[in-house]
């Protein structure tokens, strides 16, 4: 199964600015956004809310140290 | 005659702003002359912790309410400033005002008891207000000793269980419903605000000791040092539950024929978990002794919520959940020999009429 | 005022930071102070509160588990106790709000991004103002400070040489890029419409052909279109939203670091406006209007709400007046005026909507910047009465320097243009570019670092003249790549070199700087401006030293400038002397620029 993914080494992050009230809106749409980009392991690893929106630097873990790491198997790296 | 009515939850969604909201419309109904405040803020629109919608209080023309400055706008009520108090809350001053256009209102009063006093006398007194209602704030209580008596709103939220919510609820029940020092006697407390050890005769020998709380274990070995000639123990602020335990470790039997004069039940309701305050009032009981208050802050009625948010772990979100209403309304009953009632499905009408009777005023 | 006592008390198991900050915070200011070790029961505290008899009691809780629950009966215990009268008492902590603080009947509730002042004007019983609203936070006149005294008096004498010659050389010519001044400047001030038509065909007379379309028959150029109504009336509302809880951040340490500005200009005024109100947020000084760079090749302004597809953000009278308006009153605005076919329009549309500052640079303009250097110097000449008679500083850049012309040639065109301002009643800026310029690649001065050549540019200008000093633009140009790390830091580097150098002010890029595929981003302009705050915090006081290299080139710079200015005096015509490549020749890559050749008129 050549899913993309699987190439992640650990972790994807998303680096995007949110236009937002505060930072509980800024903290809502971050995981909003990353369930809709169909993440399942979602960290928010910055979050900066001032006037029109937040900084944001949004995680989400494909694997985590102890996992089977699909890469270490596929010979094609 | 005017009465004052608090209304406590004793935790989110157990219907506190149910109760206010239904009482509010029986009073509306009878057309009394209304006041409304609340112990700090209460009305936000959506339940911050359970994100599930909670009723706002819906106020009438010519209600007056106490407001602190940042919730004028956050409802859709509109008013006339009567008055800009001193009293200052995080959220701003408080106002008193009165509705001009009726509507939802995020009420949010003084905080302190103190300052409730003041709205209250200046509602009753210059305004003209009858009945004055006082919304609690979740885990505050102290403010209440200023109100005439208080309705509990309790619950499926507060617990799920039916017999520890009737253990607990009726703890409250007892200890705030503690018999009162005999008016003749009242005189020999009203102005002392320390721990005051009073000897056999009541007018004769009084010794005072540091604080006025029992607090500390120092405080404790004063009072077993010098109980021997002691009739009457007067402790006129806050009384510790673990405090008050070390103290009954201390005393047990010497308890016998002396009595314990607390100012109100609130001073000791602070203080810890009722049914663990309960217990230790019963042990100085059984040693002989007597529990007392000055002042009266009678439990008027329960409103019971069988609904609780219930948590979906697959979803990570919450969902209503209810719990056998008929078992928890006849367990409380039986339990107390006040009003209990289920707010939603019965309305406030026979609670209001409890209320009224407390205090014999009727429209 | 009063001292008080003050009990900071945390209600966790382990001790907040907070507190102690505050407790430092509070000792300064000469109150006493008691910190409980953490741990401690409620009752405790309530009895240390009673015990020391103190006036304000600072509680931290720092978990948010059970906030509610453990605070409200805190509260409970001191009203109960009887103290709650007494004391004034705060909370401070992650999970605390106003609104928590009001329901649990605190006096105050402090939470995250809360500064020491702020617990110390509760101590004090002060209403709070944030520092940012005040001090910093007013419009800064970065040329308050100097009174352009020349320190090189032979310096100074060439220049005056050459602006007599320019002052005279342009005294009898005008251009029609002048004549739009005038009339844009009666259509802005006319309040009858059938005056403002009349002058509106008047002005299209002396446009190009595009331009006149536009004014006879209402076309607009490609890629651009007007905004609809619908879409100037949200932005009014977002503007208004943002501006509501707009509390922005500093990103000044100390007093000496420089006032920090970023250009704009991604076409589209909102997007402008969305850009500019987080730049603002994240504690930008000021905005510069950058313009499309066809605007500066065309006769003429357009007018309306206009948006625009590609980089740069077209001038018109509507598009600049919304961006003014979504302005916080703090920030200093620029409109960019240096280079072009508008300059004088430009500088009269500037004035009149209420910028700050202008940009207007004649040796840059017409070297590098595509217009004929007599066309440019005749307009330069009406744009600088203009930005004098509006009470706007400009800015003289060199960025010719970034087509190969050595920094002593730009410099000596900065300087004779910066003379011409002061003349004509105008507060020049000196705009030195801090980057890694072609002179240097190929001469080899930036080997080995990139401070010591940037620090000679500003040794140099110091040397010569007592004026202000706006290091361009953007700082760290050509150091920076695409990855945004590496372009952060080199710009926050730039930024601490410049401020340690006692420069003035700052333009600074957006980690995007590098990247040309597409229009910058609002998180990559954040990342700079981030980036720079947190290398301001990281030098505070302490200076970069430069090597020794820094003081010889600059003497070796001076030098060089006297030479340039020489020739020019000795070619005897400023314009003359442009396209000869007395400034900078075709040899180092600069080219006179052709747009406007040949349409000087003469005054009748």
């Amino acid at each position: 199964m050549p899913d993309i993914l699987e190439k992640v080494m650990d972790a994807v992050d998303v680096e995007t600015y949110l236009v937002c009230k505060n930072e509980e809106e800024a903290e809502r749409f971050s995981i909003e956004l990353m369930e809709k980009l169909g993440f399942q392991d979602i960290s928010i690893v910055f979050i900066q809310h001032q006037g029109p929106g937040a900084r944001v630097r949004v995680r989400g873990y494909i694997y985590k140290p102890g996992d089977k790491y699909s890469w270490l198997f596929d010979q094609s790296n | 005659m005017n009465l004052t009515i608090g209304i406590a939850g004793t935790a989110k969604n157990t219907g506190k702003t149910t109760t206010t909201s239904a009482i509010l419309n029986e009073l509306y109904n009878i057309k009394v002359p209304l006041g409304l405040t609340s112990i700090g803020y209460d009305g936000e629109e959506i339940d911050n912790i359970t994100g599930l919608p909670k009723p706002r209080l819906f106020v009438k023309e010519n209600t007056i309410l106490a407001i602190a400055g940042k919730c004028l706008k956050g409802g859709s009520a509109e008013y006339e400033i009567l008055e800009t108090t001193d009293i200052s809350t995080p959220l701003g001053n408080i106002n008193i005002v009165r509705v001009v256009k009726e509507g939802l209102a995020v009420i949010a009063g003084p905080n302190k008891g103190t300052q409730l006093k003041y709205v209250k006398d200046m509602m009753i007194n210059d305004l003209g207000c009858k009945i004055i209602l006082v919304d609690g704030a979740l885990n505050r209580i102290a403010p209440m000793t200023e109100t005439d008596g208080i309705i509990i709103a309790t619950g499926a939220a507060r617990n799920t269980n039916i017999d520890i919510l009737v253990k607990e609820t009726e703890a409250l029940y007892e200890l705030l419903n503690l018999p009162k020092v005999s008016e003749d006697k009242l005189k020999f407390f009203l102005h002392a605000d320390k721990i005051a050890l009073f000897s056999k005769a009541l007018d004769g020998e009084i010794k005072f000791l540091k604080y006025g709380s029992l607090i500390d274990f120092g405080t404790v070995e004063e009072i077993v040092d010098a109980i021997e000639n002691v009739q009457a123990i007067f402790i006129p602020a806050l009384i510790s539950e673990r405090v008050l335990k070390q103290l009954n470790d201390r005393l047990n039997q010497l308890w016998s024929n002396k009595t314990l004069i607390i100012r109100d039940s609130i001073k000791l309701i602070a203080g810890g978990d009722p049914q663990n305050l309960l217990k230790e009032i019963k042990r100085i009981k059984e040693n002989g002794g007597k529990v007392k208050t000055l002042q009266s802050l009678p439990l008027l009625a329960i409103t019971l919520n069988p609904f609780y948010p219930k948590y979906r772990f697959d979803k990570n979100s919450y969902e209503p959940g209810y719990i056998d209403r008929e078992e928890l309304l006849k367990q409380m009953q039986n339990a107390m020999e006040i009003p209990v009632i289920d707010i939603k499905q019965e309305g406030a009408t026979r609670l209001l009429e409890t209320v009224l009777n407390h205090s014999r005023i009727k429209s | 005022m009063k001292k008080k006592k003050v009990l900071l008390a945390p209600l966790d198991p382990v001790h907040d930071i907070g507190l102690k900050m505050i407790k430092r915070g509070l000792e300064q200011k000469g109150h006493d102070t008691l910190l409980m070790p953490p741990d401690h029961s409620q009752e405790e505290i309530i009895k240390s509160i009673i015990d020391n008899k103190v006036d304000v009691v600072l509680i931290s809780r720092t978990l948010g588990y059970g906030v509610a629950e453990i605070l409200g009966k805190f509260i409970d215990l001191a009203e109960a106790a009887g103290i709650r009268d007494k004391v004034k008492i705060g909370i401070g902590g992650m999970a605390i709000r106003p609104e928590l603080a009001a329901e649990l009947g605190f006096d105050a509730g402090f939470g995250p991004g809360t500064t020491v002042e702020e617990a110390v004007a509760f101590v004090e019983g002060r209403e709070y103002k944030p520092l940012e609203a005040g001090i910093s936070r007013e419009k800064k006149d970065i040329t308050a400070a100097y009174d352009y005294s020349f320190r090189n008096k032979r310096i100074e004498k060439l220049l005056d040489n050459i602006v007599d010659g320019i002052l005279d050389y342009t005294s009898d010519k005008t251009t029609t890029a002048i004549l739009r001044a005038e009339i844009r400047r009666q259509i802005i001030d006319s309040t009858d419409e059938s005056e403002k038509e009349k002058l509106r065909r008047e002005y299209a007379k002396y446009c190009d052909d595009v331009v006149k379309s536009f004014y006879e028959a209402g076309k607009y150029r490609e890629k651009t279109r007007p905004l609809t109504s619908d879409e100037v009336k949200a932005l009014g509302k977002y503007v208004d939203d943002v501006n509501s809880r707009l509390n922005p951040l500093t990103l000044q340490h100390i007093d000496k670091n420089p006032v920090v500005f970023i250009q704009y200009g991604t076409g589209c005024p909102f997007m402008d406006i969305a850009h500019i109100k987080s730049c603002e947020a994240w504690g930008a000084n000021g905005v510069i209007h950058f313009d499309p760079s066809w605007g500066a090749r065309t006769e003429g302004f357009l007018e309306g709400y206009i948006t625009h597809e590609e980089d740069g953000s077209i001038i018109t009278y509507e598009n600049l007046k919304s961006i003014k308006e979504s302005l916080a009153p703090y920030t200093l605005w620029q409109v960019r005026a240096h280079r072009g076919l508008n300059t004088p329009e430009t500088v009269v549309l500037a004035g009149k909507i209420g910028a700050d500052l202008t940009k207007i640079n004649i040796a840059y303009g017409s070297l590098s910047g595509g217009t004929d250097p007599e066309r440019l110097t005749v307009d330069a000449v009406a744009a600088i009465k203009y930005a004098a008679e509006f009470g706007m500083p400009f800015d003289v850049v060199t960025n010719e320097e970034l087509s190969g012309v050595p920094a002593f040639k730009a410099f000596a065109g900065m300087l004779i243009v910066s003379k011409l301002g002061l003349r004509l009643g105008g507060k020049p800026i000196l705009q030195p570019l801090f980057c890694y310029s072609p002179e240097v690649m190929i001469s080899g001065q930036m080997e080995d670092n990139y401070i010591d050549f940037n620090a000679a540019k500003i040794y140099c200008l110091r040397n010569i003249i007592n004026a202000p000093i706006w290091c361009g633009a953007p700082i760290g140009f050509l150091t920076q790549t695409e990855d945004r790390v590496q372009s952060s830091l080199m710009t926050a580097l730039h930024a601490s070199l410049a401020s340690s150098l006692g420069v003035d002010a700052i333009s600074i890029a957006s980690s995007d700087e590098a990247f040309s595929k597409g229009p910058i981003t609002a998180p990559s302009r954040i990342d700079t401006l981030r980036a720079t705050q947190a290398s301001f915090r990281f030098f505070g006081h302490s200076d970069i030293t430069p090597t020794e290299n820094a003081k010889k080139w600059a003497e070796e710079m001076e030098e060089g400038i006297e030479k340039v200015l020489e020739s020019v005096v000795e070619n005897g015509n400023f314009v003359d002397a442009l396209y000869q490549g007395l400034l900078g020749s075709r040899e180092d890559g600069a080219y006179p620029g052709r747009a406007g050749r040949n349409t000087v008129l003469r005054k009748s």
